[in-house]
């Protein structure tokens, strides 16, 4: 669903975010990108969903390229960033509405998939209300049900779980399970590595914009837990 | 205080000024204020020159504060509320241990520099005019540079007031967005309106034959504009100190007074302002579908209505057109005329209108800043499956639904009360059109190749960008220069011209679309 070959991606004045990454997310994974501040995460989450253009290596889609075919990759692709700055002007209808005209969602299945998710997230009743006057966890739920509302094939997140309540984390980690058993692929990034470790069925850890360790997370941590692992890892390479 | 004052305007400054955007970007931005300021400059000049030809230089000093002082008050309604209320970071200053009203007194000493430096562009060249013509002593030096300082506190301090209460009115209702546009228009209106009438003359003002009492007339007419103007002539004239401190005075306490009391309210007025009515009673109805183009263009629309500050900016423009259609169509050109006090303004009309209202409809550019106001959100339209041409296309039909309608509107008023030949019917209409087309596209190409994304107030990008700038100057000139042209040509030179500048602008509109629809964002 994604494959990332030898993605290198290098700022003005030459700072190299991310080095020849290569990784590969098949449809039913729930794929966690793991690394400290500043390792290159974002870096390549945006350079996946088409917000960073890269020079480097290629990104395919459902074996479309995102820099030949960008339109064609994010018709099947959602994103969430880490801080969802979403239209403050609109209401959360609106939005959603918005982002069901721009992905073709017809008027009848937008409005199951809005009362769905907006139930299952307890913002229905908010909806009608100016963004503007959300919190900043209502912002993300919103944001998550702009992400499902056309079913994409692939989802990718960016810090998904910071902000969300409790119940709000159950809920987005049971629709990442049924998204998954559907044959979508999520690939997300995070802190949080318990999550990571209960949640993804692949990991994959990076530092310094270099790949360190990827593949199954059973395989990879053993009978070790998840952190000792990266602790390893990171100890490693320096 | 003071250090932390002004620490708080320098990093303010900053924002304003120094950003992401390319370097050409500033480079275009201060061109463009270096340009326009020298331009007041010389004009300003002129105007004192002439009326100290006509023997009237002892009106320079009235006619100069009230200018300035109408000026600044006019355009600073336009932005008070963006600056001292409601702004990005001010839960963040808040939160820092400093004094509320070191607060306001940075964020208001902001735009009292900007007012300043304006009210100085103005102000200087006119002193100049005033020591040619009436050599005054050594005294006058020190009262005009402190006049010209304390000039700009009051109309600065009045216009925040207005914002102030519009804000506190408009906060008790759910559409406070709404009504703080029409509110905030309204007045500014008013102010143009009253201005325009306070300082016109009456038909038997014009008959005066000597030029010394028509010099009385316009400076009584100055002195209704704006009554302080009074104490500073007294005071620069025959160097009343009384006058002068009871100038300093009104204008210093006044601010004072303004800075203490909006300090009590501030906190309160800020969260009224900020915390929005949320009914959270929502229930989902029938939801209407719409393709990506229209869902990009209602965006738009739910975008500068949503604002305050930028419909009342970019919308300005199209008010003073629809304002200047009906009052034409009412009043008929000769009285307008007068009341307006523009002598001759009646006369060739017919042959500079549509330049007119294709000027005002350049004000109203959305488009030079409408990728800018993305700002923060700007993922949403690079991450969805949007062709960067349905984005372009979507931002420029919005900018073309706000500005032609209200075009035709205008020249249909114009139409019906004013005598014209078919041919300038004709033109009155297409002009209009063909402008609005070219300037809707010329804006989306001066945002994509100048954009500004990391603001802080909407404020940064509608009124100090360089897409801003080069957008609304280059729309300006665009009309004004023809405009010029057609004062001159005649007959059939003037209808060849008229078929050419349609005939350039459709073309130039046609390419540069094709290349701007080629452009990354």
């Amino acid at each position: 669903m994604l494959e990332i070959r030898n993605f290198s991606k290098t700022y003005k004045k030459g700072k190299k975010a991310v080095d020849n990454l290569t990784l590969t997310v098949e449809a039913g994974d729930i794929y966690g990108f793991i690394g400290h501040n500043g390792a290159g995460k974002s870096t390549t989450i945006k350079s996946v969903v088409g917000v960073l253009d890269f020079e480097e290596g290629e990104i395919l889609i459902d074996g479309k390229s995102i820099r030949k075919s960008p339109v064609e990759c994010k018709k099947v692709t959602a994103y969430i960033p880490d801080n969802p700055d979403i239209y403050e002007h609109l209401t959360g209808v609106k939005y959603l509405n918005f982002i069901g005209d721009i992905y073709e969602v017809p008027s009848k299945i937008r409005k199951e998939r809005i009362a769905k998710y907006g139930d299952l997230l307890e913002i229905t009743g908010s909806l009608g209300d100016l963004i503007s006057s959300y919190s900043h966890g209502m912002k993300q739920k919103v944001a998550l049900i702009s992400a499902l509302i056309h079913q994409p094939k692939l989802m990718v997140l960016d810090e998904p779980f910071v902000g969300l309540d409790p119940k709000a984390s159950i809920t987005l980690k049971n629709i990442m399970h049924e998204m998954c058993g559907n044959g979508s692929a999520i690939f997300f990034s995070t802190h949080v590595l318990e999550v990571a470790e209960k949640l993804c069925n692949k990991i994959a850890i990076i530092k310094d914009g270099r790949l360190i360790v990827s593949g199954e997370t059973e395989k990879l941590t053993g009978d070790e837990s998840l952190e000792n692992l990266f602790l390893e890892v990171i100890e490693d390479e320096k | 205080m003071k250090n932390k004052c002004f620490l708080l305007m320098k990093v303010q400054l900053l924002g304003q000024f120094r950003g992401k955007e390319k370097k050409r970007g500033t480079v275009v931005m201060m061109a463009a204020y270096l340009f326009v300021d020298v331009m007041i400059a010389a004009y300003s000049f002129l105007v004192a020159a002439g009326l100290g030809a006509m023997e009237l230089s002892y009106m320079i000093p009235g006619f100069a504060l009230a200018i300035t002082s109408v000026i600044t008050l006019f355009f600073t309604v336009l932005k008070a509320n963006g600056v001292l209320f409601a702004y990005r970071d001010y839960e963040l200053l808040l939160s820092f241990p400093i004094k509320t009203g070191t607060v306001i007194a940075s964020r208001f000493l902001s735009m009292y520099l900007m007012n300043l430096l304006f009210t100085a562009v103005v102000m200087l060249p006119m002193g100049a005019g005033y020591v040619i013509w009436e050599h005054p002593g050594i005294g006058f030096y020190p009262i005009w540079l402190l006049g010209m300082m304390a000039a700009p506190l009051l109309p600065t301090t009045a216009a925040t007031v207005i914002g102030a209460l519009i804000i506190l009115f408009t906060s008790r209702f759910r559409h406070a967005n709404v009504l703080t546009t029409v509110l905030t228009i309204g007045i500014t209106s008013v102010i143009m309106v009253l201005s325009f009438g306070l300082s016109g003359m009456d038909e038997g003002d014009i008959l005066v034959q000597e030029l010394n009492q028509l010099g009385q007339v316009m400076l009584g007419a100055i002195h209704r504009l704006y009554p302080l103007s009074v104490l500073f002539e007294r005071a620069v004239i025959s160097f009343d100190m009384f006058s002068f401190f009871t100038f300093l005075l009104l204008s210093i306490g006044w601010y004072l007074i303004f800075l203490k009391l909006v300090s009590l309210k501030y906190k309160s007025m800020n969260t009224a302002l900020m915390s929005w009515h949320a009914r959270s009673d929502y229930k989902l109805g029938t939801l209407k579908t719409s393709s990506p183009l229209m869902a990009v263009c209602r965006k738009e629309a739910k975008r500068f209505f949503g604002c305050p500050m930028y419909t009342t900016n970019m919308g300005i423009g199209l008010v003073m057109m629809v304002l200047f259609g009906v009052a034409l169509a009412v009043m008929g050109p000769e009285k307008l005329e007068k009341w307006v006090n523009i002598p001759g303004m009646s006369e060739g009309i017919t042959k500079v209108l549509p330049f007119m209202i294709a000027m005002l409809q350049c004000m109203s550019c959305t488009t030079c800043v409408s990728l800018s106001l993305e700002g923060r959100n700007l993922w949403i339209l690079k991450s969805l499956p949007l062709d960067k041409k349905t984005v372009y296309q979507g931002k420029i039909l919005f900018n073309l639904l706000l500005t032609v309608p209200a075009g035709i509107l205008v020249s249909l008023l114009i139409a019906v009360r004013i005598p014209m030949s078919a041919w300038e019917v004709l033109f009155l209409f297409i002009i209009p059109v063909v402008y609005a087309v070219f300037i809707s596209v010329l804006g989306m190409y001066i945002n994509i190749k100048f954009p500004k994304y990391d603001w802080t107030s909407e404020a940064a990008v509608v009124k100090q960008s360089a897409s801003s700038m080069a957008g609304i100057f280059a729309g300006m000139f665009n009309a004004l220069i023809p405009l010029i042209l057609m004062l001159v040509l005649q007959g059939m030179f003037a209808k060849i011209f008229e078929v050419f500048l349609v005939v350039l602008e459709g073309g130039l509109a046609y390419f540069l679309y094709r290349h701007v629809i080629k452009l990354d964002f």
